[in-house]
Order: structure tokens, then C-alpha cells, then sequence
């Protein structure tokens, strides 16, 4: 997934689809008022829907991992997975 | 339904005669579980009843997060002859000030005698600087650490008709109401919302829902207790970390009854990442799952039934409650097997509003039929089906306590409680299509587009006056999505206005624990005013569905 289709995913998820909102590769999603805790257990689930050979576990699905756009490509990274 | 004339008395007979059974189980976040008996809980709830009747009577605010004197020191406000009320914790996803001032101004609505905090609360409290707030300096505060065990306490015993709890209306401040609920009105629905439901002493509530929300409060707290039923319970917090913990509960515990809001249908399917997080989960027990609380849509069932029918799942169980605190809870309710969904021509409907069923249009699902005792009316125009719902009958609600000119604007002379819902009766079901009232329901919890307004129009770079809030159906999170639109201060045009939707996000989550969806800069003079002036929420809604949705 690259950080465009992540954006994308995070603007269709939380932002009503406005695409033109600033989402910088640090932004914290929690405390930018974007998502909270639920949003993030959805925010899982859509991630890894759209990454074939992701598999995201409970205790994974936190701020450290998802809670920027930064942080979710180095959690994919970490994973094995290649950016396409 | 254990036989009483009060809420007192029901409470407890049901813990004496089941003193060595289990009424309740507090699951924690592991997983595990401690189980209460009967007189496990009394026990405590008398120690509570003796701490608390050193005040004279009034309202005992019960300010705990989950946990046994969560229940034990309401019930024993109650058995001292106090009105107790459940409040919200204080949530530390809020900013301190909003949560101090909303939290300071309903204590002043309330005027609690008694505060029950532990020190879990208390230091929440004292990090958000909540203690220091001049609406408590006369309150006293109540600590289990306080407590003495007693032998016994002798309930003091009210009239049916007086007061015997405040249930809060879930909103944010605009909203903020104390529904007084006497005796004879919560026990009369208990009775009549048992029967309609067809509950028995073997049926098994389990719930996440926190007891400050009517759902919760109403559906797994009272109920299970009046109706002697078993009741498992989550965090709220637990749930939402790790939502599967609900369904693990059900299987483990042989949960048969199950109230949810419509977005955790969706949620909880959304929550199964690896398919082998559904082995072992059997939800083939269960009678009803009853949804309710916000808007309840057929997508969020179709969802729900797609995920965990391969778990027992049936739609079959799936039922739908159209509830509000001012009628104790549940105005209707539909029955297990019998969940309807009926499509509607959509010209009809809204040109005419009239309901024609059809083949391809609008799809409502029904909220059932009335529970006995309560009567429903739609005040529509001559010639039409939609209008706005009204009620009355044996258990809608005294009123809103020490706020006579807001009961005065709710009820007619002749008893009518106007909803503010939109809604028609087909087959003699009830259907409700949309609100009169401008309300925002997200994921339950309920927000007056005045309130996030207000905020809105905190952040600098905002032209003052010109914000308009308002609610958006979100299928795909099974809820209402807040928008919110703007003008901006001209230094503010152009780049500046992302920086500003992005300072606005984070100030609305903070001041009022909400994530709106949409957050748009309009152009000067965009923003519809009414003949009176202000800005009309429905008419920029249109607007905007018409203008910019989606481009």
C-alpha cells in the first residue's frame, strides 16, 4: 500500500472523502481529532482488506503502529511487506 | 418481574431471594470474571445505605467507572431514601476545561447532597481540576474506603409516585437534562418492556454499555435486576479496545439478551481481522440482539449477520427498539423472526410524505410494534403519513428535574410528549425516518449542532456567526457523521484554510470527544440564513448535498 492509498483510505474513512486535507507523514490521527480508539480497531480492518498478506493483530492495534501515516508504513514495513 | 411497589422494594427482593445465586458477573479486561450474588451485592449496597443516609435525602450523583459500587452504591442511594443518578466518569480523551464546565453546570441543574467518587475518579477529577469547580464545594463526597460493613439495613421505603432516579440525556451540553423517573413509571415499563419481550429468569443479559446512557442503564442494569435476570458486564473502555470480548462473553456465560447501538453491528464486523477470532464463538443462544439508540439501518444487519453467521448468527434474532429516557426506554420494539424492512417509493415519501411500499426506494427498518402501556401518535398534516412522533401512557416521564419550562415546552396539555422524531406506523409498526429536533447521533452518543458550533467558532480564523454543523448518514460506519462548514477570515483564505480545518478537528475532538467528518471552508455568503436570520441547518445541509458532496 502506498502512502497515497493510505491517505485515500484514512480521507474515504474519517474525512467524508476530503481529499484535500492536510494528512503530513506525522500527523497524530488521535490527537488531530481525525479518529479515536474505535476508529483506529476500523482502521485495521480496512488496512489490512486492502493489503494482501497483512494480518493485524489485537495487541498491534494501537497509536505506536496506526496512529500516524508515518507509522502505519513502517508497521507494514516491518511486517514484509513491500510498498507497491 | 419480581412483584413490588417500588423500585426499593424490587431491588431488594430480587437480592434476597436470589442471596446465594448469581446476579451479576464483572468481567474484566482480561477476560476474566468475578461473580456476584445476591448478597454480595446487598451486602455492599447496605454499607452504601448506611454511609449515605448520614445526608439528608436529594440527589447522590454515583461518579465510577465499572465495577461492583458502581451498582452497590446506587442501589444503596436508593435503599437510604436519595435519588440517585449515574454520571459519566470523567474521560480523558476530553480537554480538562470543556469537561470541567459541562460536568460543573449539570451538577448545578442537579444540585447533588452526595458525590460518590473513588480514586479512580478522583484523580481523573483532579487532573482534569474538576475538585476545584465552586458547584462542589458543598457537595460531600462519598469514598469506599469509607465504608463499614453492616448487618442489615432497612430500606427506607418512598411513595410509588415520588422520584426515584435521574436518568441524564447522553449528550453534550445543549442537551443536558435530568429525565426524572418515578417508582411507578420505571417498574410499570419494566413490567410491560419484560412481557413484550417474552424475558424469563433463565435469559442472560451481557453488556459493554456504560450506565449513564438510558440503553444501558434502562435495558442491562434495571432490567436485568428488576426482571431477575443474570447480568454480565464489560468496560466500556475494554470493549472498545477489543470488541470480539463481547461475543467471548456470550459464548462463555450463555448470554441471550444483547442491546446494542447500530454502528457496534458494524464495528463488530469490522473488528474480525483473521477469521480464526471466530472459532469458538456460538452466538446460537442468543433470543434477541436489540438494536437501538440511533438510527437503525439494514446494511449494519446485513453486515453483522454476513460476519457471525458462520458463529450461530441468525436474522432471526435480530430485533429493533425505538427507545428514549423520557418514556423510561423502549417506546417500541420488534419481536425475534419478525424484523421488518420496507421499501418505500421515494417520491411519495418525500414530495407527498406518504408511505407507499414499492419495489425499489427508500429502505426503513421497523422499530415494532408499541409496548403496552405507551401510546404513540403521529402528528402529521391532513393527507400525510410522516410527522413528528408523539407519546404518552403509564411511564413517560415525570419530567426534567428543577427544568419545569423545558417539561412545559415538551409536553402538550393533554399529556402528548413531543419526540422532535419524524416517523410513520405501517401494519402498526413503528417507523423512524428522520428528526424535527436538530440533533447529531454518532455512534450512540447524542450532539446538539449548537454546541459543536460554538466551539467551531472558538478557533481563530473563523468568521463568528457563520459555522453550521449538521448530521450525514455514514453507511459504511453504520452511523451519522457530524459536517461541519465555515467562513473564513480573509488572511485565512486560500492555504490557510486546510491549517484551519485541521485546528478545528483537533479542537472539537478535544472540547467535546467529537470526530467530525466533513470539515469544509465555504466562500463568503455561501452559509443559507433563515427569514429570521440564522442560519438554517437543514437548508445548507441540502445545499451542500446538492454543491459539494462528494467533488
Amino acid at each position: 500500500m502506498t502512502d497515497d492509498e493510505i491517505k485515500a483510505l484514512i480521507c474515504d474513512l474519517f474525512l467524508g472523502g476530503d481529499t484535500e486535507f492536510l494528512l503530513s507523514d506525522d500527523l497524530d490521527l488521535l490527537e488531530a481529532g481525525i479518529c479515536d480508539s474505535l476508529g483506529l480497531v476500523q482502521l485495521a480492518g480496512e488496512l489490512q482488506a486492502h493489503t494482501p498478506g497483512l494480518s493485524i493483530l489485537d495487541q498491534e492495534v494501537d497509536r505506536t503502529n496506526l496512529g500516524s501515516i508515518g507509522a502505519i508504513r513502517r508497521f507494514i514495513a516491518g511486517k514484509g511487506i513491500a510498498q507497491a | 418481574m419480581i412483584p413490588a411497589r417500588t423500585l426499593t422494594e424490587a431491588l431488594r427482593r430480587r437480592l434476597t431471594e436470589d442471596a446465594d445465586r448469581e446476579v451479576c458477573r464483572l468481567v474484566h479486561a482480561d477476560g476474566t470474571s468475578t461473580p456476584v450474588t445476591g448478597r454480595t451485592l446487598s451486602d455492599r449496597a447496605n454499607a452504601w445505605a448506611q454511609r449515605l443516609s448520614a445526608a439528608p435525602p436529594g440527589i447522590v450523583g454515583v461518579c465510577l467507572y465499572h465495577g461492583l459500587d458502581l451498582h452497590a452504591a446506587f442501589i444503596g442511594a436508593l435503599w437510604a431514601g436519595h435519588v440517585p443518578t449515574m454520571l459519566a466518569p470523567p474521560s480523558p480523551k476530553m480537554e480538562p476545561r470543556k469537561y470541567a464546565e459541562a460536568f460543573t453546570r449539570m451538577l448545578g441543574h442537579i444540585a447533588p447532597r452526595v458525590l460518590v467518587v473513588d480514586d479512580e475518579t478522583l484523580g481523573r477529577a483532579a487532573e482534569l481540576g474538576v475538585l476545584e469547580a465552586p458547584a462542589l464545594r458543598d457537595v460531600v463526597r462519598a469514598h469506599p474506603e469509607e465504608l463499614v460493613p453492616v448487618a442489615d439495613f432497612t430500606p427506607i421505603e418512598p411513595e410509588p409516585d415520588a422520584v426515584a432516579v435521574l436518568q441524564h440525556s447522553s449528550g453534550t451540553t445543549g442537551l443536558q437534562k435530568g429525565v426524572a423517573l418515578s417508582h411507578r413509571e420505571i417498574l410499570a415499563h419494566q413490567r410491560a418492556y419484560a412481557a413484550h419481550l417474552g424475558l424469563t429468569r433463565d435469559d442472560v443479559v451481557v453488556s459493554w454499555l456504560p450506565l449513564y446512557h438510558d440503553m444501558g442503564f434502562v435495558a442491562c442494569f434495571l432490567l436485568p435486576l428488576a426482571a431477575g435476570l443474570r447480568l454480565v458486564e464489560l468496560s466500556p473502555f475494554d470493549w472498545v479496545l477489543k470488541p470480539l470480548s463481547l461475543l467471548e462473553q456470550i459464548t462463555r456465560h450463555g448470554g441471550t439478551r444483547v442491546w446494542l447501538p447500530n454502528f457496534a453491528y458494524t464495528f463488530l464486523a469490522q473488528a474480525v481481522r483473521d477469521p480464526a477470532a471466530l472459532s469458538g464463538l456460538d452466538l446460537s443462544g442468543v433470543r434477541s440482539w436489540v438494536n437501538c439508540s440511533e438510527p437503525v439501518t439494514a446494511a449494519a444487519h446485513e453486515a453483522f449477520l454476513a460476519r457471525f453467521g458462520v458463529c450461530g448468527a441468525r436474522a432471526d434474532q435480530l430485533t429493533a427498539s425505538y427507545a428514549m429516557a423520557e418514556n423510561v426506554f423502549a417506546v417500541s420494539q420488534s419481536l425475534p423472526g419478525a424484523l421488518r424492512v420496507l421499501t418505500v417509493d421515494a417520491a411519495a415519501f418525500r414530495d407527498a410524505r406518504r408511505v407507499v411500499p414499492a419495489a425499489e426506494g427508500l429502505r426503513f427498518v421497523s422499530n415494532g410494534p408499541v409496548v403496552a402501556g405507551t401510546e404513540l401518535r403521529v402528528l402529521a398534516a391532513p393527507g400525510e403519513e410522516v410527522g413528528e412522533l408523539a407519546l404518552r401512557g403509564d411511564y413517560r416521564f415525570t419530567g426534567y428535574f428543577g427544568r419545569d419550562d423545558l417539561t412545559a415546552a415538551a409536553v402538550t396539555d393533554d399529556g402528548w410528549y413531543r419526540t422532535g422524531d419524524l416517523g410513520f406506523v405501517h401494519e402498526g409498526e413503528v417507523y423512524v425516518t428522520g428528526r424535527l429536533k436538530d440533533l447529531i447521533i454518532v455512534q450512540g452518543r447524542n450532539f446538539a449542532p449548537g454546541d459543536i458550533e460554538a466551539a467551531v467558532a472558538e478557533v481563530p480564523g473563523v468568521v463568528p456567526g457563520r459555522v453550521v454543523a449538521f448530521g450525514l448518514p455514514d453507511e459504511r460506519l453504520g452511523t451519522e457523521q457530524v459536517a461541519v462548514l465555515f467562513e473564513v477570515e480573509p488572511e485565512h483564505a486560500g492555504a490557510g484554510e486546510t491549517r484551519l480545518g485541521l485546528a478545528i478537528r483537533n479542537h472539537v475532538a478535544q472540547t467535546l470527544d467529537c470526530r467530525p467528518g466533513v470539515v469544509r471552508a465555504v466562500p463568503p455568503r455561501w452559509l443559507v440564513k433563515s427569514t429570521s436570520g440564522k442560519l438554517a441547518r437543514g437548508d445548507n445541509r441540502a445545499k451542500y448535498l446538492a454543491e459539494l458532496a462528494g467533488r
